[in-house]
């Protein structure tokens, strides 16, 4: 995969549709010298010609015409479909992509006006932009975009509130990274209740309507409405992951947050009374096996010490384990997190060294002179530094149905939340 | 790459500058500054 269409796209947005450019094979990351130096030596794998002769004749042949035009790409999209019959219809929906590979509800025009009774918003209001990744050139979608895909993922009417919550965040479910990552969904507030999001036992699994349909609409949207989910092309995961299906889309039990303990929501300064859905990034859950010898805080630790330092954590707490912290001492959330924060820390060495993401993506900042990686950078290899960047890097949620004293965690790092009311 | 470059074509003067941030980040000043100073520019991304 050689990243042909990112690398189009990217002209395209920045208005130079017919940019020069030539390719090597792909990854380069880790590779010795000599390999790299036979790449450029060897043929460019989409053309066939040598690569050193594209570059020299990129730089030095004059733009032709077609070359210096310059300008975006036009879609024109047909509003409706052709009628066909329903296995047909279903059959296009997959052979174009426009699926998460299982049967979707077809989304007749009477379907996506119902859907649209959720919302009192007009159907030709802008919600937002999506882009696969940021190079990427955004596409913009209107209400009734995210209609259609709410109906394609089997929610009801009284959902589109959340969904299009969701979709206003900007925030594609289908990132183009080649280290497939996942996201999360958490709602908070009253919405949760009144569209009866399951908060208890067997929350984040299959078994609710609402949990499992917004979480899949965002995986669609990010399909249709940005032009992601392209595999080889917009999507270059190389293993692909299986949480993208749904996006770990769950509520929050607020009702059983222990006294003193603040709704994620509130947490990011809204109002108790106010519906919102946050979303975050991450790759992957683990399970935290406990003993039930030790306190809790004490393993939580050892736990959180194996992620990496790129992203963040997020606890899942069953309401019984949540008691539990509070007993041993955490009467807030946010004297946990300090804990979790201050006592899973590396070393400026292990961080430096150990981590594809951190190289890539914090030691090109750090040597710009962004804080607190630039002082982090000078550091002496067995200095402390924090695994997670900030305190803010560890989310807390309280879930679960009571029936053991479990916890999970993932690697998942907050991004942003969207008021659900304005979309009402 | 520069000193492929610098073997086959050594002629012509081949200097490698670091952009700023991440790939994901622009850098005007790099691009002035070669606008400026430079006759072409190769750009090398990847990972």
């Amino acid at each position: 995969m050689m990243f042909q269409e990112l690398v189009k796209t990217y002209a395209y947005k920045k208005g130079m549709p017919n940019e020069r450019f030539t390719f090597v094979p792909h990854p380069i990351t880790g590779q010795a010298a000599s390999v790299c130096r036979k790449y450029l030596e060897g043929n460019d794998p989409i053309t066939g010609k040598p690569v050193l002769q594209e570059i020299i004749g990129a730089i030095t042949k004059p733009l032709t015409l077609e070359e210096k035009k310059t300008g975006f790409l036009a879609r024109p999209v047909e509003r409706l479909l052709k009628p066909d019959t329903p296995d047909n219809l279903q059959r296009l929906f997959v052979e174009n992509g426009w699926t998460d590979g299982l049967p979707i509800v077809l989304p007749t025009e009477e379907r996506v006006a119902e859907m649209l009774k959720g919302t009192s918003h007009k159907l030709d209001e802008l919600v937002g932009t999506m882009q696969p990744s940021s190079p990427h050139e955004p596409w913009s979608y209107t209400v009734e975009k995210v209609a259609i895909n709410a109906v394609m993922a089997g929610a009801k009417p009284e959902y589109f509130p959340v969904i299009l919550a969701l979709a206003s965040t900007g925030v594609p479910s289908l990132f183009t990274s080649t280290t497939s990552f996942a996201r999360m969904v958490v709602v908070n507030g009253p919405i949760s209740g009144q569209i009866k999001m399951n908060t208890g036992i067997g929350a984040l699994g299959p078994f609710n309507q609402a949990n499992a349909t917004i979480g899949r609409a965002w995986t669609l949207m990010s399909k249709n409405l940005d032009g992601g989910g392209k595999i080889g092309q917009t999507y270059m995961g190389s293993q692909g992951n299986n949480l993208n299906y749904n996006n770990v889309c769950f509520a929050e039990r607020e009702e059983r947050l222990p006294p003193g303990w603040k709704a994620f929501h509130v947490q990011k300064g809204f109002k108790p009374g106010e519906s919102v859905v946050s979303v975050f990034t991450g790759w992957s859950l683990i399970r935290a096996d406990t003993s039930l010898a030790k306190q809790v805080h004490v393993q939580m630790p050892f736990w959180l010490s194996g992620f990496t330092p790129y992203q963040g954590a997020s606890l899942f707490l069953d309401p019984l384990i949540a008691d539990q912290l509070r007993a041993e001492g955490f009467d807030t959330k946010e004297k946990l997190i300090q804990w979790l924060y201050d006592t899973t820390k590396t070393t400026a060495g292990d961080y430096w060294s150990n981590y594809f993401h951190i190289a890539n993506f914090v030691l090109p900042n750090a040597k710009k002179g962004d804080e607190p990686f630039a002082s982090w950078l000078k550091l002496p290899k067995d200095a402390p530094v924090p695994r997670f960047a900030a305190p803010d890097r560890i989310s807390i949620f309280v879930v679960g149905g009571e029936t053991n004293l479990f916890w999970q965690a993932g690697d998942f790092r907050y991004i942003a939340s969207a008021s659900v009311d304005k979309w009402k | 790459m520069q000193k492929l470059l610098a073997e086959r074509y050594p002629k012509a003067n081949w200097i490698v500058k670091n952009k700023i941030g991440t790939y994901f980040e622009d850098d005007p000043k790099l691009w002035a500054e070669i606008k400026e100073k430079g006759g072409a520019m190769i750009m090398a991304i990847g990972h």
